[in-house]
């Protein structure tokens, strides 16, 4: 329609424009309040996350020393050959591996413990449930440090609790835990599910809350037994709630580091360095901050991907309604 | 029949999560269990479930400790309070602005901001040692602070909006037909109405500061919070004094038993990364 066509009764013309360009005036006005009060945030989120992010990626072409911070030179590929041909610890049979294991053993654990927690938690007749998840989520408020070191006190090999029960139940050759090559992943994994295992259970919590009883109810009436509510209906119903928790996790795995650096540090041989630990003993402990880098731009890289999973996710869930 | 089964059912419910408790709750308990006994209880053979002979003489120790810093319980202190504030200031700004304002480009930003979220930290650490290094910010309070407010400012912005969404605009309005700013607004009505969404967001960005290890072991050499110091006490070689190291952990957890017993809600909803909202 013209513009000028629908003339109100009683206004001319002028007064429509002028009226229209305070209209205007006042939505600029308002985009640049609205730019002013978003504006402290986006300069830290500028400065301290985005612009780091980027040099990450830029200084993981040069070679940059710890001791001398201001002396850059670009070396191309350098510093990603020698991460990747280095024969210890080998990028990808021991860094990647360990890196594998210890998201895959976490992962698994805290979402199946999580669930079965939170499945438990939610039948009807259970009291106190409150007190419960109290206790549950306790160990998740906690700083990873004082983690570390209570387990690091459960595994001590003379003082450990471990070892004290073990002996009451009759053991003749006492293992040493962290010490132990073989042990010292799977020690790793208890401790980490142990400490992020009650995200799963928040998680799995609300997804059975979203559960309608009418349905479940319907079901018994069917003649549904336990196991077939169980398997037919809750875990479908959950699967959004499921995948969610999969790659949220994934991330938060991949970029620990806490836990083990206080804990192991890398060893016994190599056995726990994982992915992030490498990256800081490349940058901090060797030096090579080009390096630490090249080993960030990749950390970056499997979170991008685990970033895209969960927003297609995110978005196919939107679209369906879901959670 | 039925009932005798249900019974089973039961019983077979309880068991399994009280196993998961007591699984859950004996790493800390034994660690600070040992806050309680002395020196040579806690490292003594067998070791004791409950203090034999209960003591408040670690704490005394702690305080006058030469391998533990008792001032860096103050220095985590200022840091986390800091950042807190600078998060709160930031975010309140922003999540009342993407709230109450309608302006151009308003959706990309909000959507920006919820992507930093997804950013790790690991991945910024080493250009932050570097231009700390160079700013003179490395080893300063300040540069912790601004660390951390960063850390949680995408969280609480996206809380905040979300929380001055639920308030209706229409007293604001009232306020600024009456002639006031749209920061007096924020400050004398919508603020104070956003009390609980404010300390929400408040709790999540002091504990996550509070908590924080990695970035304070790099960017610190003397100006050291209390996580460093626990560290260093592990790190070293050699016997570890345990029941010191229960208590030093005791203290460190006190502040975050108290918040999360009060505020456990705020904590499940800061901590989840607004995946779930209850």
């Amino acid at each position: 329609m013209h513009p000028l066509a629908p003339r109100r009764r009683g206004c001319s013309l002028l007064e429509q424009v002028s009226a229209m360009k305070f209209k205007l005036q006042k939505q600029q006005k308002e985009t640049v309040r609205g730019y002013l009060f978003v504006l402290p945030v986006v300069a830290l989120l500028f400065f301290f996350s985005f612009y780091p992010l980027l040099r990450t990626v830029y200084l993981s072409f040069f070679k940059v020393n710890l001791a001398s911070i201001n002396r850059m030179s670009f070396i191309g590929w350098k510093n990603y050959e020698s991460l990747f041909t280095r024969p210890t610890p080998a990028f990808f049979s021991q860094i990647l591996t360990a890196t594998f294991l210890y998201v895959f053993g976490s992962v698994a654990g805290q979402i199946g413990f999580g669930f079965i927690v939170a499945y438990l938690l939610q039948q009807k007749f259970i009291k106190g449930r409150e007190i419960f998840r109290a206790l549950i989520i306790l160990p998740w408020v906690v700083s990873g440090i004082i983690i570390a070191i209570s387990w690091r006190f459960m595994y001590e090999p003379r003082l450990g609790v471990l070892n004290y029960v073990l002996t009451l139940l009759g053991a003749q050759s006492l293992p040493t835990w962290l010490n132990d090559e073989r042990l010292v992943m799977a020690c790793l994994i208890v401790a980490n599910i142990w400490h992020g295992m009650a995200f799963s259970f928040i998680i799995q919590t609300s997804g059975l809350h979203s559960i309608s009883e009418d349905i479940i109810e319907a079901a018994m009436v069917d003649g549904a037994s336990a196991f077939q509510r169980l398997t037919l209906i809750t875990l479908p119903l959950m699967r959004p709630f499921l995948v969610l928790n999969l790659i949220l996790t994934s991330m938060a795995t991949v970029n620990s580091f806490d836990l083990i650096y206080a804990m192991t540090n890398g060893g016994p041989l190599f056995r726990t360095e994982v992915i992030s630990v490498h990256m800081y003993h490349r940058a901090f402990d060797f030096g090579h901050l080009g390096e630490g880098s090249a080993v960030a731009t990749i950390i970056l890289l499997l979170n991008l991907v685990l970033t895209i999973f969960y927003m297609r996710i995110n978005r196919g869930q939107e679209q369906g309604g879901e959670l | 029949m039925n009932t005798t089964r249900h019974r089973l059912v039961q019983v077979v419910t309880y068991t399994l999560v009280i196993i998961w408790v007591v699984f859950t709750i004996t790493p800390l308990y034994w660690l600070l269990s040992s806050t309680f006994k002395p020196t040579l209880e806690a490292i003594g053979y067998p070791p004791t479930l409950v203090p034999k002979n209960p003591t408040l003489g670690n704490f005394k120790l702690l305080f006058t400790a030469a391998r533990f810093n008792f001032k860096s319980y103050g220095t985590s202190m200022v840091i986390s309070l800091g950042a807190m504030c600078i998060n709160l200031t930031v975010a309140t700004s922003a999540g009342y602005g993407l709230s109450r304002i309608k302006f151009k480009g308003k959706n990309i930003v909000m959507t920006t901001i919820l992507l930093f979220q997804m950013v790790p930290v690991l991945a910024t650490l080493i250009p932050l040692y570097q231009t700390f290094s160079r700013l003179g910010l490395y080893n300063t309070r300040l540069g912790l602070m601004l660390i951390y407010a960063t850390q949680t400012a995408p969280m609480n912005t996206w809380l905040l909006k979300g929380y001055f969404d639920t308030i209706p605009y229409a007293i604001e309005e009232a306020a600024q037909i009456d002639g006031l700013s749209r920061i007096q607004t924020l400050f004398r009505i919508a603020m104070p109405i956003a009390a609980p969404g404010l300390s929400a967001s408040a709790i999540f960005a002091f504990f996550r500061a509070w908590n924080e290890y990695m970035i304070a072991m790099t960017m610190t050499s003397t100006v050291r919070p209390y996580t460093v110091e626990l560290y260093r006490f592990i790190g070293e070689q050699g016997d570890v004094d345990w029941s010191l190291l229960g208590t030093a952990a005791f203290v460190a957890i006190l502040p975050i038993f108290v918040l999360f017993s009060f505020f456990q809600k705020y904590f499940i909803i800061g901590m989840s990364g607004g995946a779930i909202k209850s």
